[in-house]
């Protein structure tokens, strides 16, 4: 196997993502009314292409572009979480690592009632010889039915 | 010398060096580690002579073991073959599957997953893994942004385009295809 390690993917979807700070940044950096208004805050976001973030928003029709300069850009979504708890920011976090903390308070949403790009897309990945085998694809398909409803709001 | 010994103890031999270690190779094998001991054990008394030196830190191997490394890794390597074919003819495989996961998404991911998984699939037992080292063998892995593996992006190249290049927005649309 280790010979020839070919792959197979299956795309399950990509996970929403929320834009949130804690209440301790918000009240020194009051939240933004518009995405425009991310441009004077330190954002932390998923590392994007070069030094740019974009953040594409939408709101019913609506729809804004904001080129931004993160002060943090990072790929793995646990380092954005902590910095974003840490008060660093306005993090752009998978709405599933942000939930409990918006419950508890400790996180607070920030243009809630836009939507913001969604996180990394997910990948069920397999060795491609296992393509047929009946536990593989019982798993498969059952992740890809079921993981990225159960992460929607 | 002993006239019984088996290449599965030859190819238990090669993993060791490979992975430079009884407790990857046991690892990879999904086997305590004591069985590895006792194979490259077996297999040293059977052919009469002593094929590695362990030291707390390390694994030498003996001059033996230096000549007979390639005809191991030759016969492992047949050893596996032989394992796929067979299970390309079996239409039905037991075992856990091994799944694993990055530790922030899979401890979210999975954990709502796995129960209904195994409550639907009684057949199926699991093995999920969510701090796989890079010598891990697995079934199935849930991964974020393929893209970011270089090693895994270059060989996904071959897969359907739809999977690489799509933006995750397009794919969010209810029109995305399945």
């Amino acid at each position: 196997m280790n010979e020839d390690p070919k792959l197979g993917a299956r795309l399950l979807g990509a996970p929403p993502a929320v834009l949130c700070a804690t209440p301790a940044y918000l009240q020194k950096h009051p939240a933004p009314e518009r995405p425009e208004g991310l441009r004077d805050h330190a954002l932390l976001t998923p590392a994007g292409e070069g030094a740019e973030y974009r953040f594409q928003m939408t709101k019913a029709s609506a729809r804004a572009e904001v080129r931004v300069r993160p002060k943090l850009a990072v790929d793995d979504p646990a380092v954005l979480h902590s910095a974003t708890v840490a008060g660093l920011g306005i993090g752009l976090l998978p709405e599933f690592l942000c939930r409990q903390g918006v419950a508890t308070a400790k996180l607070r949403k920030v243009l809630a009632d836009w939507q913001a790009p969604s996180a990394a897309p997910l990948y069920a990945v397999y060795p491609a010889g296992l393509e047929n085998d009946h536990r593989v694809r019982s798993f498969v398909d059952f992740a890809a039915a079921n993981i990225v409803p159960a992460l929607a709001h | 010398m002993t006239s019984l010994w088996s290449a599965a103890q030859l190819a238990v031999f090669a993993r060791v060096i490979e992975l430079n270690g009884f407790s990857a190779a046991a690892r990879a094998y999904r086997v305590p580690k004591v069985a590895v001991s006792r194979a490259i054990a077996d297999l040293e008394k059977s052919i009469g002579v002593q094929l590695m030196k362990r030291t707390t830190r390390r694994i030498f191997l003996t001059a033996a073991g230096d000549a007979v490394l390639p005809h191991a890794r030759a016969i492992s390597i047949e050893v596996e073959k032989v394992r796929l074919l067979a299970e390309g003819f079996s239409t039905t495989r037991t075992g856990a599957l091994r799944v694993i996961a990055d530790p922030t998404y899979g401890r979210v991911l999975l954990a709502p997953l796995v129960p209904r998984f195994l409550d639907s699939f009684p057949d199926i037992a699991l093995d999920v893994l969510l701090d796989a080292g890079e010598d891990a063998e697995w079934d199935v892995a849930i991964r974020a942004g393929v893209n970011e593996d270089p090693k895994l992006g270059a060989r996904l190249l071959g897969a359907p385009p739809a999977v690489l290049c799509a933006t995750p927005a397009y794919l969010q649309k209810p029109s995305a295809p399945e």
